[in-house]
C-alpha cells in the first residue's frame, strides 16, 4: 500500500487507471497533458502551509503514458489542463470523502484548460476521478482525512 | 457582422468571476471557447436573445443565468434564487456533457429524467436554438446540412415535448 504523494503512489494509481477496461474503452485517443496542483492550506500533513505539489498526467493513446510529480509548476506549454485545490480537498477525495465532480462544480477545484474536450470526454473525466476517489488503497502514514 | 466579413465574437463576462461557483467559471470557459471556435457559432450567439438557467444536479445550491444580449453573454451565479419566468435546465455533469457534446439528445435526456427543464411553450425555439449554440461539434466553419431525418423527427419530438408539458400539469 503505498504512501500518498510517494514514487510508488503514482505508479499505483498509474496502474489502476490503465487496469481499467472501462476507461480504456472511452478514454481519448489524442494526446492530453493535464497538471494537478495541491496547495498547502495549513491543514494537511502532508503538504506544508504555502507549499505546492504538482502531479503530471498524461493520457495517450487510450492510456496513461505518464502520472508521476514535477518539480516545479508547469510552464503551460502544451499543457491542456490545470486542476488546482487546497491539499485537504484533494486528499478528502483520495480518501473518498468527497466527490470530485461536486467540488469542481463549487468551484473547491479551481479548472483550467479545453473545456469543449472536457465535454467530449466527460464520461473519461468521471471514470479516472471515480478511480482517484474509491481505490482506497492509499497509505496515510500522518493521519487519514478528514482532519480535525 | 463587420466590414471585413469576419463575425465579431460576443464578449462572454462573468459576474463575480472572483466569488463565482465552479460550474459558473466552466460555463464561462466553454462559452468563451465555444464563441471563438467558428464564425457560426459566433454568429448563433449573436443571434440569440434571452437567458436560461443551468443548475446543477450534484448541488441544487449551484446555478448559473446565463443571458445572451447579443454581443454579450454574461453569466451570473443565483445560487437558490427563483428563476421566475426564465427556462431552466437542471442536470448532472455528465448528462450536461452529453448533451453540449452531442452524444445524447436532450429530448432522449428530459424524457428519462437525467435532464429536467422548465419553460414556456413561447420559449421553446429559443432553448432549441441555445442547446444547437451550445452543441460542440467537429470545429468545422462549413455550414452543416440538417439530415432529413432530423427534420422529420424535430416536430415529432416537439410534440412529444409538449404533450409531457400538459400532461405534467
Amino acid at each position: 500500500m503505498p504512501a500518498i504523494y510517494s514514487d510508488a503512489w503514482y505508479d499505483d494509481m498509474k496502474a489502476l487507471i490503465n487496469g481499467s477496461a472501462e476507461f480504456k474503452k472511452l478514454a481519448p485517443k489524442q494526446r492530453a497533458v493535464m497538471t494537478l496542483e495541491v496547495v498547502g492550506d495549513g491543514k494537511s500533513p502532508y503538504v506544508p502551509s504555502g507549499a505546492e505539489l504538482y502531479f503530471l498526467v498524461v493520457l495517450d493513446g487510450g492510456e496513461v503514458a505518464e502520472y508521476r510529480a514535477l518539480p516545479e509548476r508547469h510552464d503551460g506549454k502544451g499543457l491542456g489542463f490545470r486542476f488546482t485545490a487546497p491539499a485537504t480537498v484533494w486528499e478528502n477525495i483520495a480518501a473518498g470523502l468527497l466527490d470530485p465532480i461536486t467540488c469542481g462544480l463549487r468551484g473547491q477545484i479551481k479548472i483550467r484548460g479545453d473545456m469543449r474536450f472536457l465535454m467530449q470526454n466527460a464520461d473519461a473525466v468521471k471514470i479516472l476521478v471515480d478511480l482517484y476517489g474509491r481505490q482506497g488503497r492509499t497509505e496515510w502514514p500522518q493521519g487519514k482525512p478528514p482532519y480535525a | 457582422m463587420v466590414g471585413s466579413g469576419v463575425t465579431e465574437r460576443p464578449r462572454v463576462e462573468l459576474i463575480g468571476a472572483d466569488s463565482a461557483s465552479g460550474l459558473a467559471d466552466l460555463l464561462h470557459q466553454f462559452l468563451e471557447q465555444t464563441v471563438d471556435a467558428s464564425d457560426q457559432k459566433a454568429e448563433a450567439a449573436r443571434a440569440l436573445r434571452g437567458a436560461v438557467v443551468v443548475r446543477a444536479a450534484e448541488d441544487e445550491a449551484i446555478a448559473v443565468r446565463i443571458a445572451f444580449q447579443g454581443d454579450r453573454i454574461e453569466l451570473r451565479d443565483i445560487g437558490t434564487e427563483a428563476t421566475g419566468s426564465t427556462p431552466s435546465i437542471q442536470g448532472d455533469f455528465l448528462s450536461v456533457a452529453h448533451v453540449t457534446s452531442g452524444q445524447a439528445s436532450p429530448m432522449a435526456l428530459v424524457l428519462s429524467r437525467q435532464l429536467r427543464v422548465s419553460f414556456g411553450l413561447g420559449q421553446l425555439p429559443f432553448l432549441f436554438r441555445v442547446l444547437g449554440f451550445m452543441r460542440v461539434d467537429d470545429g468545422s466553419d462549413r455550414p452543416r446540412r440538417v439530415p432529413l431525418l432530423v427534420l422529420v423527427l424535430v416536430p415529432v419530438f416537439v410534440l412529444v415535448l409538449v404533450l409531457v408539458f400538459f400532461l405534467r400539469k
